[in-house]
Parts: structure tokens; C-alpha cells; sequence
């Protein structure tokens, strides 16, 4: 049985070099964090993921060499380390960075149209297929 | 008319995805404007024991232009500070972030130092709450500290006559 408190050891991903003119230090080495339970390394894993690395193009933080983004990832998993919750540290990151940073749009009136859009689009091309069925 | 109307719905999809990606997809846009600097203490690179606040990027309209020293953009940005032409009502500030001290004092003695001094945040605590995601990055605060503007990359006479001279304007205005 796995002892509450044994570390486990979570890497992060290899280098790449950086694809912008924002200057982006690389990691010369894999990032290695040490947890106290898997609870807190699951839910660091889904906050990098779910998170936009805003100095790289379109990669998550989990994904990024840039030194900005193993900067946010070690406060990050200083933030699971102290036991803050899910929502507190993405709206740490929020406030920061703008909802830029959140690969996850909110539900707001601006982003109603990127929730429904698909839904809406997806009833428009159901009707036109029976009508086009109905017709044939 | 009927044929028309898949098109219709299909551009006005489009013209709203559009205004929701701009409003979510700009970086510089969707970092913090408009906020109050927020409060620290730090040294400065020159001198570590110089204890420097908030306090000290009021009073005067403040660029804050964010670097480091293993960044090749803001060695290339680094000759357009050093020309700039000193403005008695202008504090340049620098900040330097996630560096060595030596590396960064380094930079300053050999590249010359434009700034009036620079704040060494090794740690990245100012730069994260100011929303610096890299470098260079160039801010624009007002009198209170207020943050105007910003600028991701790196800054060359062009980029400031289109589009921190006419913030410049507006704020001192």
C-alpha cells in the first residue's frame, strides 16, 4: 500500500525551442514536482493542461519550454502544494493574464455565441437534411 | 430568398465567433489596463540593498520596460532606450526578470543603462502580477501608477511614435 505521504514525481514535457520573437528562455531541463497525494498531482495535471501558455502559440502550459511558463507552473504547484482550490488558482491566473490564458472560455454574454454556435449550426444542418431527405 | 438564407445564417455565425475570438484571443488586449500597480518591494539590480515600492513608479509618468538579460530581443530593443531622448516628466524604470543578478548587472555595464534604475525580480513576483508573460515587454503607468498601456516585444522608434506617443499624449493631456 502506497504511503500517504510517499512522493510522487510528475515530468514535464521536453524541450522545444521557441517559435516567437517574445523571447522565450528554454528549460534545459525536465521540470520535477513531488506530491503529497495523488489528488493534488491529478488536479495540478488538469490546471496546467487547461491553462494557455500566453507566451507560446497555441501550446498549453503543460506543453511549454518557455521559462514564463515553468515560472507559472512552479507557482502553480506552490498554490496545490498550500491547498488551494481549482477555481482560486485559474482566477489567480485570470486576473493576471486575461481569459487569454484559459483555454476554457466562461459563459458570458461576449462567449454565448461560441457555447451555442455549434448547437445552433448543428439544428440548422439537421433541418436542411430532412427537408433535402423529404424533398428526395 | 429562402436559398439565401443558409448564407445569411453562416456570415452571421462568423461576424459573431469573430467579436467573441477578439474579444477573448488578444493577449496584450486581455492582460491587465486600467489597475493600480500592484504593491512590492524589491531591490534593484545595481543596488540590491535600494529597497524599491509602488510608491516609487507614482509621480511621474512611468515606462516600465521589462527584460532580461538571456533575451536577445531586448539586447536588439536595447539601443532605441539608450537613444531616447531624456523627458524631465518621463521616469524610464527597467525590470528585470527571472535572471541572475550578475548576468543582469552584466548587461547594464556593458550595454550602458537607460534606465533611472531597474528593479531586480528574479522571481517574477512583480512582472506575474503585472501580467508579464515575456520578454520584452514595455508599460505604460500614469502619475498614480495606474497601468495605460503595454507592449509585447520589442520596442523600436516606429512602434513608439504609433503607439505609445499618441498614449503618451492622452495621458499627459
Amino acid at each position: 500500500m502506497e504511503d500517504k505521504y510517499s512522493l510522487k514525481r510528475e515530468k514535464l514535457p521536453e524541450i522545444r525551442m521557441p517559435e516567437n520573437n517574445i523571447a522565450s528562455k528554454n528549460v534545459m531541463s525536465e521540470d520535477q514536482y513531488f506530491f503529497k497525494n495523488i489528488e493534488d498531482q491529478k488536479l495540478f495535471n488538469k490546471i496546467i493542461h487547461e491553462l494557455r501558455c500566453t507566451v507560446c502559440q497555441n501550446q498549453s502550459l503543460a506543453e511549454s519550454s518557455a521559462v514564463f511558463a515553468q515560472n507559472l507552473r512552479q507557482v502553480i504547484y506552490q498554490q496545490v502544494q498550500e491547498g488551494r482550490r481549482e477555481e482560486e488558482i485559474t482566477c489567480f491566473v485570470v486576473e493576471r493574464y486575461g481569459e487569454f490564458a484559459n483555454f476554457k472560455p466562461p459563459f458570458l454574454n461576449y462567449t454565448l455565441i461560441l457555447w451555442l454556435g455549434p448547437i445552433i449550426m448543428l439544428l440548422l444542418a439537421f433541418k436542411f437534411f430532412c427537408k433535402n431527405l423529404k424533398k428526395n | 430568398m429562402k436559398n439565401f438564407l443558409p448564407f445569411v445564417v453562416i456570415i452571421s455565425m462568423c461576424g459573431f465567433l469573430w467579436f467573441a475570438l477578439d474579444k477573448t484571443g488578444n493577449a496584450s488586449n486581455a492582460q491587465i489596463t486600467s489597475k493600480a500597480t500592484p504593491s512590492f518591494r524589491l531591490g534593484t539590480v545595481l543596488d540590491p540593498q535600494k529597497i524599491i515600492s509602488e510608491n516609487d513608479l507614482k509621480g511621474k509618468i512611468t515606462i516600465l520596460n521589462v527584460w532580461a538579460s538571456w533575451c536577445p530581443a531586448c539586447q536588439a530593443e536595447h539601443d532605441f532606450w539608450l537613444s531616447m531622448v531624456k523627458d524631465p516628466k518621463i521616469q524610464l524604470i527597467g525590470l528585470n526578470v527571472l535572471d541572475e543578478l550578475s548576468e543582469a548587472k552584466n548587461f547594464l555595464i556593458n550595454l550602458g543603462n537607460p534606465y533611472e534604475f531597474t528593479i531586480f525580480d528574479n522571481q517574477n513576483k512583480l512582472g506575474m502580477d503585472l501580467g508579464v508573460s515575456g520578454t520584452p515587454e514595455t508599460i505604460l503607468l500614469d502619475k498614480q501608477g495606474i497601468i495605460r498601456y503595454r507592449y509585447m516585444g520589442p520596442m523600436d522608434s516606429t512602434i513608439w511614435q504609433e503607439k505609445f506617443v499618441p498614449e503618451l499624449k492622452k495621458i499627459s493631456g
